[in-house]
């Protein structure tokens, strides 16, 4: 589904040019949970970024679903993402002025799709996420659990094949952190491919694979116990 | 304390400086029109009050009704009514009178001779009025044969000096002696002469000055009066229509009521009033409605300034927390931000001052007024400090209020989001500001499309290519046909004809009441005389019949236009015969001397006078009729060079009267002339509506930059969700231009009212719909549209992964 070579990013600012990715090489196939971990500042954001096609690569090449997208216009990545990649942030990223429904319809909007369909879309993805009931509140009557669930029903409600997570449980206490991450577990073994930067080894635990960078390389390649590809 | 506030401020603005530009600027042009606006109508509200007794000073004005139940307003009324008031009624203590007979040719140099109107006044008059004498005694100046009073600037053009006490001054009529050099009538007097001269200089023409003292009907004399403290009004109205009523002879047709306007009100208020003096008329509509202008654009200007701070304080929580956690006071707060949009107001006030100093030449050189900046002025101070004041107060209460309400724990944790809700005074003001933008553009628009009608409209006959030449003088009256014969010879010259009067309001048109010997119907119509190449040298089209002939056996035929035709209600004109029963000058009715003409055409109709007026019936008469005489040619030319030409005819005119010097116009100048005042507001309105919607729209790209900033979060979500960049720049504009909508729902009523009241003033005028409100609309929205869409578009293009980075 993924393959990265030799992904390089580099930031220049006035003042001074980072370099956050160098040299990465990734491969990852359908299907996979696959869990990024390294120290802050280290290029995972970029790197996720990359992946999502929301931003492209200094150099190198990247190919998704088949298509070298290298250097791709904004436009053209853009068409490819919708429909294709989920995102789910640290934090949540909900507008607050949406309802619950209204947030998860969204990218329903952008892809043109009638109400009635986008209201049946919609409800199975909050009644997947066991958020049905919440489906007129606002973003800031939820807890933060719930606030990332719906985040997870946004970023499915469209049948994403991949979605990237960054940070997902970053800003939950571990009791609702385990439940975002034992929706994502499911969602994985529903099919979906899922890549999710983390800090914690814990939810580390939940994927089948780690990746460690560090300084913009990729350190280690491990395996998770019991998983086998 | 306060230093540390100065200092805050300061860095405040400094630091925000599109914020602060977009602030100074927009109260700077807020500032400066509202300054102009305010001398202009301070300058208004002056007129005549340089005399110490305005208050106790009246204008005796005459209401006619004729006999059909029309009714007239006129200030010039009878000699007799002034001194015998005075005498017969207490508590009139003083009157005098004001008389306009023509023009005379003055200068002792032959070359530099020019028209000058004859004014005659009463002996008192300048003991009456408070006008500065620079030499010469104010109560004896106005007595004895051929002596003469002029202004400073009359002094200058013709002795090149002002102290003339005592010389001599040529006139075709008299040998004048200056007995007065006044200074030149201020720009804010009613009253504005060059020469004032004696009754008795004129009196041989006036019946031996009988005329004065036992006229008690006509309608040409201006009267004054000052009235005891305590008199009534109302008492003193009737007594003096009473005592005019008494003299009237049985024959009198019309009935009259006399009333007194007050000497203040004469500028302003004399709209529906025939004859009198009154330079530089003024009126009350204009003047309201250029106080409010002056008032909206400062209210937009601090709605920006209210606005871009509320937008700004949502940015200064954590300064405003900060200071509540150290112990500063909510009053302590509120001062600080007031003091600070005082500061900045003041700051605008400075720069408004200098640009207004530097624009007041150029802006009395357009309105012929002389306006100044009167330092000195309390009135003028005192207005401009409370304005300063107010709009400095007016525009941080709002997010004064609102800061100081800050809770400190709150003000650390995130950006509060101001008024996100549906109803917000942010948005009411964006509204507002649209709603004056909006009305202002479509008055603008409907000016001009009212103009250009008056322009492309049909007269009935043509103004191109007319030189209009006055026939000022005895001979040249008398050798007229010699002249034309002279001038018809230049190449230049197409087609010449003579005639009593000329399209285009010069001089009062007299008209004739007609009457037919068929019906009872009658006509009131312009009255012309004019020779047989009238009709072609106007392009007028003759309907029926024939044309006039300069032969004298057709002396007494006439042509007259379709609409004396229908309001005569005659089905067979041509060869009829019309009575004419009494002419009207200038409101004075001419008792008819048994002139009966004959019709031997119809003339399609024309228009002679402003379309300020409704169309009028017409007759032309032969030149050689009994009631006007000859005054002015008009002369068909084509030319290339129209300083030869001019210089031809000159000769021409000088060859037969080297006495008196050739007064000359253009006919279409003239017609132009009769619609400066209009084109000059539409102009103003442009201006205007210029700098209202310039001002709303700082406002709006601060506002919408403001704005999009608070939503430049969501903005990225939605992008990573699948907006595309049309999509966002839809979504944010989509609200600003609601806001505009509505500002136009809000807006078309009011203007149409005000539009519509304007319109009421012409007689032929476009009617308005929607269609220019809409107009407008369109123009506010796309010019909101290009002020937001810089922002939407900054917005869209950026990369979500910057503005959704900040965990
Ligand atoms: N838009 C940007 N402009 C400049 N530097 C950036 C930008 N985004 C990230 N960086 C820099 O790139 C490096 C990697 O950042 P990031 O991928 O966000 O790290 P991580 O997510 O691992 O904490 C950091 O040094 C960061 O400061
Ligand atoms: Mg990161």
């Amino acid at each position: 589904m993924i393959q990265a070579k030799n992904l390089k990013k580099v930031y220049s600012t006035e003042e001074v040019e980072t370099t956050a990715l160098n040299n990465v090489n990734i491969e990852i196939k359908e299907g996979e949970f696959v869990a990024i971990m390294g120290p802050s500042g280290c290029g995972k954001s970029t790197l996720l970024n990359i992946m999502g096609l929301l931003d492209n690569p200094s150099d190198g090449e990247y190919h998704f679903l088949g298509h070298d997208v290298s250097n791709r216009t904004e436009r053209e990545r853009a068409q490819l993402r919708k429909g294709n990649i989920g995102f789910i942030f640290q934090s949540f990223n909900l507008i607050d002025e949406l309802t619950v429904f209204e947030n998860v319809e969204l990218p329903l909007l952008y892809l043109g799709m009638s109400a009635d369909e986008r209201k049946e879309k919609a409800e199975a993805a909050l009644e997947r996420m066991s958020m049905m009931h919440r489906r007129n509140h606002f973003p800031q009557q939820l807890s933060g659990g719930q606030q990332q669930r719906v985040a997870i029903a946004r970023a499915v409600v469209a049948n994403a094949k991949l979605i990237l997570a960054d940070e997902p449980t970053g800003n939950l206490d571990s009791d609702h952190g385990n439940e975002v991450m034992k929706v994502l577990a499911e969602l994985n073994e529903q099919g979906t491919t899922i890549v999710m930067v983390t800090h914690s080894p814990h939810d580390a635990d939940f994927a089948m694979r780690v990746i460690h960078l560090f300084d913009g390389h990729v350190v280690t390649e491990n395996m998770q116990e019991g998983f086998h590809v | 304390m306060l230093k540390n506030y100065f200092k805050i401020a300061f860095r405040n603005l400094t630091k925000n400086k599109t914020f602060s530009f977009i602030n100074v600027s927009g109260l700077t042009l807020g500032f400066s029109c509202f300054i102009l606006i305010s001398l202009f109508v301070l300058d208004e509200l002056s007129f005549d009050r340089f005399h110490k007794d305005v208050d106790d000073t009246y204008r005796i004005v005459q209401t006619i009704t004729e006999a059909s139940g029309d009714t007239r307003n006129v200030a010039t009324i009878a000699p007799t009514i002034g001194p015998n008031a005075k005498d017969q009624f207490p508590e009139i203590v003083n009157q005098t009178r004001l008389l306009q007979i023509g023009r005379l040719t003055v200068g002792n140099d032959p070359l530099k001779r020019d028209y000058e109107q004859i004014w005659i006044a009463g002996p008192d008059f300048f003991e009456f009025f408070d006008f500065k004498f620079l030499y010469g005694n104010p109560s004896t100046s106005l007595t004895g044969p051929n002596n003469l009073v002029i202004t400073e600037s009359t002094a200058l053009k013709y002795f090149g000096k002002k102290d003339v006490l005592g010389e001599s001054l040529y006139t075709n009529r008299f040998e004048a002696t200056i007995t007065g050099v006044i200074k030149d009538f201020p720009p804010n007097s009613h009253i504005n002469m060059e020469t004032i001269h004696t009754i008795e200089t004129w009196a041989p023409l006036f019946d031996e000055g009988r005329w004065f003292t036992s006229n008690w009907t006509s309608n040409s004399i201006i009267t004054y009066l000052k009235t005891a403290p305590d008199f009534k009004k109302n008492d003193l109205e009737s007594k003096i229509t009473d005592l005019v009523i008494s003299n009237y002879s049985d024959e009198i047709e019309y009935s009259s009521s006399f009333w007194l306007q007050p000497l203040k009100d004469i500028h302003l208020q004399s709209a529906g009033i025939d004859g009198g003096l009154n330079a530089n008329q003024g009126s009350n509509l204009y003047l309201y409605m250029f106080a409010i202008i002056g008032v909206l654009v400062l209210v937009i200007a601090c709605f920006n300034y209210m606005n871009l701070s509320t937008a700004a304080a949502s940015k200064r929580t954590k300064e405003v927390g900060m200071r509540k956690t150290l112990g500063a006071g909510k009053s302590q707060l509120i001062m600080q931000y007031l003091g600070e949009s005082i500061i900045l107001s003041l700051v605008s006030l400075i720069i408004a001052i200098t640009a207004v100093e530097f624009l007041l030449p150029y802006i009395n050189n357009i309105s012929g007024k002389a306006l100044a900046l009167p330092f000195d002025s309390i009135p003028l101070l005192t207005i401009l400090l409370s304005v300063v004041l107010l709009s400095g107060i007016l525009s941080a209460l709002y997010p004064a209020i609102f800061l100081s309400k800050i809770n400190p724990s709150k003000a650390f944790k995130t950006d509060i989001k101001l008024g996100s809700s549906g109803f917000s005074l942010k948005k009411v003001l964006v509204v507002a500001q649209f709603a004056i933008s909006i009305g202002m553009i479509a008055a603008t628009i409907i000016i001009y499309q009212q103009l250009n009608y008056i322009n492309s409209k049909e007269l009935g006959f043509s103004v191109d290519n007319k030189l209009v030449i006055d026939i000022n003088s005895g001979p040249l009256r008398a050798q007229f046909e010699s002249i034309k014969q002279e001038f018809e010879k230049l190449d230049a010259v197409k087609s010449v004809s003579v005639s009593s009067r000329v399209p285009g309001e010069w001089k009062v048109f007299p008209i004739a009441n007609l009457e037919t010997f068929e019906n009872d119907n009658r006509s009131q119509s312009i009255f012309i005389g004019a020779d047989e190449d009238f009709i072609s040298t106007y392009d007028i089209q003759i309907l029926e019949g024939r044309n006039l002939r300069n032969d004298p056996a057709d002396s007494s035929s006439v042509l007259i236009s379709k609409q004396a035709v229908a309001e005569l209600g005659l089905t067979n004109p041509v060869g009829q015969r019309i009575n004419i029963n009494g002419t009207v000058w200038n409101g004075d009715l001419d008792d008819g001397d048994g002139y009966a003409p004959t019709i031997v055409g119809v003339v399609d109709n024309f228009h002679f006078e402003s379309l300020h007026k409704s169309q009028k019936p017409v007759m032309i008469a032969s030149y050689r009729n009994p009631i006007h005489n000859i005054d002015y040619y008009t002369l068909n030319i084509e030319t290339n060079d129209w300083q030869k030409t001019i210089a031809d005819l000159q000769a021409i005119n000088y060859q037969f009267d080297p006495q008196n010097p050739v007064e000359y116009t253009f006919l279409d100048n003239r017609f132009e002339e009769l619609y400066r005042a209009d084109k000059m507001r539409g102009q103003l309105f442009l201006i205007f509506s210029g700098i209202v919607i310039f001002i709303a729209c700082m406002g709006l790209f601060a506002l919408a930059s403001f704005t999009i900033e608070s939503r430049i979060k969501e903005i990225g979500i939605r992008k990573v969700l699948g907006a595309s960049v049309k999509d966002i720049v839809v979504m944010v504009c989509k609200d600003f231009v609601l806001l505009v909508a509505f500002g136009f729902v809000v807006a078309t009523p009011i203007a149409w009212f005000g539009i519509e009241k304007w319109l009421t003033d012409f007689a032929y005028r476009i009617n308005i719909n929607l269609s220019f409100f809409l107009l407008a609309g369109v123009i506010a929205i796309a010019i909101a549209l290009i002020t937001v869409s810089y922002h939407a578009l900054k917005s869209a293009w950026i990369n979500p992964v910057k503005t959704l980075r900040s965990e």
